[in-house]
This record gives C-alpha cells, sequence and structure tokens, in this order.
C-alpha cells in the first residue's frame, strides 16, 4: 500500500475532526496499527486539534466541577488506619480492648488484602492486555514485510464490516485478521474464500474467537484475484452460499 | 490530595480505568476548558452547555474502560463523545434534523457570535495565521457539528475544494503548534 497517497488523501483529518464513517474508522485504526507512519502523522494531528480546542476553551467554575463530582464515586486508594490501643489497666478491658484491636486488625487486612487482590487483577488484565497487542504488532510487523495487504470490505448487506487479508505471493500464504463481522451464530462458522479463475478456492475456516488475533489460513494454489468471506455451517461448505457473502476485496 | 504533575497520556489514562479521583480531577482541570469549548460552540447556550459538560463528563468516567488507545488519543475520543452529546442535544432542542441546508445558510452568520464573546489571545494569533476560509471550515466542521458535505455546500465550494483546504489548514496548524 501507498502510504503517503493514503496520509495524502486527507482521511486522517477526517477522522480527528469526527467526520468519518465507522467503517472508516475501523480502517483508520486498523492502519494506523500496521504503519507506523500512518500513526505518527495520526497522532500529529490529533495533538494539532487537541491544541486548537485548547486556544478555544472557555473557563469552568470551580462549582460546577463539583457538582459533577459529587455524582461520581472512586476506588478507595487509601488503607484505613489500625486504631491505637488505648492504657488501661484492668485486666478484663484488656482483653476485650484486645479483641477489639484482632478484630479491626483482622478487619483491615481483609480490606487491604481484597484491594490488593482487586489491583492485582487489574494489573494481572492490563499486562495480558498489553502482551496480547505487542504480539499481534509484531505479528504484523512481520507480515507488512512481505506481504501485499487487502481490504475486504462490507458489501450491502453488512456494510460495517472490514477484514484485512494478509497474501505472501511468493509462498502463496495468507492470513486474516477480522476487525468487524456480526457475532456468527450458533452452529455457523465463518469461511474464507479466494477466487482464482474466477471459481471460489476454499481457504479454511475463521474461528470464531477471531478478535485482536491474526489467523493463519490455508494457502492458496495459482493467482487469486480477490477475497471473501461468507458464513457458512460450522466447519464449513464446499461451495460459498453468496447470498451469505460478508465482505469481499479485490487483490 | 497531592497535585498530580503532568501525566503521560498512558499513566492518565491507566489510572482513569483503575478510577482513581486524583486522575478526574486531572481530566477535568485539563481538559474541561477544551470540551467546554467545543460543546457551547455547538449548543451557542452557556447554561445548558454546563449540564451537557455534566453529562459529557459522567459518559468519559462510566466508559473509560471502552477507550482503546491503540485507536487514538484520548481526548479525540473525549472529544467524539462531547460532539455527540452536543449535537443530539442541539438537534432535539431545535428540531433542527429536518431543517433545509438552505435555512442554514441564512443562519451562519449568526453561529459565529459564539466565537466572538470568547476570543482570547490564542485565537486571535491562530486566525492571524489561518487563512480564514480555512479557519471558518475548520471550525464548522470540528465546532458545530457539520458533515464536510454539509460545509462545502454552504460555503458554496466543491466538496473536493473543501476536503483540500480542511488538510491545508490542518497542516498550517501543525506548523503553528509545531507539532
Amino acid at each position: 500500500m501507498n502510504t503517503k497517497e493514503y496520509i495524502e488523501s486527507g482521511i486522517l483529518e477526517a477522522y480527528v475532526l469526527g467526520e468519518t464513517t465507522d467503517q472508516e474508522r475501523r480502517e483508520v485504526a486498523c492502519l494506523s496499527k500496521i504503519y507506523p507512519e500512518v500513526k505518527e502523522e495520526l497522532t500529529r494531528l490529533e495533538l494539532t486539534m487537541e491544541a486548537y480546542a485548547k486556544a478555544h476553551a472557555i473557563p469552568v467554575n470551580q462549582d460546577l466541577k463539583e457538582k459533577i463530582f459529587a455524582e461520581m464515586n472512586f476506588e478507595e486508594t487509601e488503607i484505613p488506619e489500625v486504631l491505637e490501643p488505648k492504657i488501661i489497666s484492668l485486666w478484663p478491658k484488656v482483653s476485650i480492648a484486645a479483641a477489639l484491636m484482632l478484630g479491626v486488625l483482622a478487619l483491615g487486612l481483609f480490606y487491604q488484602n481484597n484491594t490488593m487482590k482487586k489491583q492485582m487483577v487489574t494489573v494481572k488484565n492490563e499486562n495480558q492486555k498489553m502482551a496480547d497487542e505487542m504480539s499481534k504488532d509484531q505479528k504484523l510487523i512481520a507480515l507488512f514485510k512481505e506481504t501485499k495487504m487487502v481490504k475486504l470490505k462490507g458489501v450491502e448487506k453488512s456494510p460495517e464490516s472490514l477484514a484485512m487479508v494478509f497474501y505472501d505471493e511468493k509462498n502463496a500464504s495468507a492470513s486474516i485478521m477480522v476487525e468487524s463481522l456480526p457475532k456468527a451464530p450458533t452452529g455457523m462458522q465463518y469461511q474464507l474464500w479466494g477466487i482464482v479463475d474466477g471459481i471460489p478456492v476454499d481457504m479454511g475456516m475463521i474461528d470464531n474467537q477471531h478478535e485482536n488475533k491474526i489467523l493463519a489460513m490455508k494457502n492458496i494454489k495459482g493467482k487469486p484475484a480477490a477475497f471473501a468471506i461468507t458464513l457458512e455451517k460450522q466447519g464449513g461448505s464446499p461451495t460459498p452460499t453468496l447470498e451469505e457473502m460478508y465482505v469481499i476485496g479485490n487483490v | 490530595m497531592t497535585a498530580l504533575k503532568k501525566l503521560s497520556e498512558e499513566e492518565l489514562v491507566q489510572s482513569l480505568k483503575a478510577n482513581q479521583r486524583q486522575a478526574y480531577d486531572y481530566l477535568y482541570d485539563n481538559y474541561a476548558g477544551a470540551l467546554m469549548g467545543i460543546i457551547t460552540r455547538i449548543v451557542k447556550d452557556r447554561e445548558k452547555s454546563e449540564d451537557l459538560l455534566q453529562d459529557v463528563f459522567l459518559k468519559i468516567w462510566k466508559k473509560i474502560n471502552d477507550y482503546d488507545p491503540s485507536k487514538g488519543r484520548l481526548f479525540t475520543w473525549m472529544v467524539n463523545i462531547a460532539r455527540n452529546t452536543a449535537i443530539d442535544a442541539y438537534r432535539k432542542d431545535k428540531n433542527v434534523f429536518l431543517e433545509d441546508i438552505d435555512t442554514k445558510i441564512n443562519t451562519i452568520d449568526t453561529t459565529f457570535v459564539a466565537d466572538s464573546v470568547n476570543y482570547n489571545f490564542d485565537v486571535k494569533a491562530i486566525t492571524e495565521n489561518l487563512k480564514s476560509d480555512r479557519k471558518v471550515l475548520i471550525d464548522m466542521v470540528y465546532f458545530q457539528g457539520y458533515t464536510q458535505e454539509e460545509a462545502a455546500e454552504i460555503l458554496q465550494i466543491p466538496l473536493g475544494t473543501a476536503k483540500s483546504r480542511i488538510r491545508t489548514a490542518l497542516q498550517d496548524l501543525k506548523a503553528y503548534f509545531r507539532i
């Protein structure tokens, strides 16, 4: 893909002005993940509009802030303090105090433990997410070096759908990244087709858990002129159900 | 409460997602004015804008986990929420979704009034650095919720011209802000 042309097409400007369709938005998001130069220009334009909006800021008063924040509740970050014991001379009182202290301590610890557990889960999730994103990005970069990217756009039936096929002509291998497809109904699955000499050739099934994944598909013999995705019964069909085609794109 | 120094975008997003009050303080102190500027220019009513800013800020707080940093900066995401909320409210109020484009041509001058009230030094400097026909376009699309097509029609220029002027304007602004 010619990224210079893409950058100069004006679509990134439209994106930062909030002037793109959902499909275009997904396309910009996807391409900026793959091409660092697209990402860089996008970020610069975003910073530009941020500066522009700040220059046009209208001051807001503190009352409004308080009113808004009164509607919100936040994660407690401070850990409750353990009460200081008072000096009590009588043993019974001491034992009661001790019991109370233990109770408070236990409560405090329990609370602290819970908060920490919660934080751990958040951190773990974040980590996993970042690792997923990174491995996806690395795969994308490796793919991009040798392959042709074919954008499969949604047809009339599902204009919001979008997928990218990465096709390596030399090895005849292909992978797919689904940006958006309607959730496949139970018992159904999406199937990728390559159109070679006008005939659809099966390139394999697309896992229903395709989010944020790049899936390796079957190699294809011959020179595909286009790729398309249809919805088929679980496990696939020998020939595509054309009425159930969701996206298509020419090589 | 400790005042937060300038946060990196990543740090900010992380603390927002962890629902930390300090992060929302920072967000409000640094961005509420910019969002207010956008909302006010769309609805052109100070009091209503304050109500809408409240809606927008609460939406940001509730939906922060939907924000995906890989798709763009936080501010772009927030602006989209602010614009959509303000445009919806304005249309509902004025019932303008059925308004003919011709009537828009006649009202366009008055819609720029909002700007003159809030001119500050920065804006003047920008205006001097940006050709007026380009600034008008940017402001119509970014601040007033017109589509590029509508803006082109109102200004009676071809859509292609409008698009290329918008691109040039953004490039000029980029240079102006040294980004």
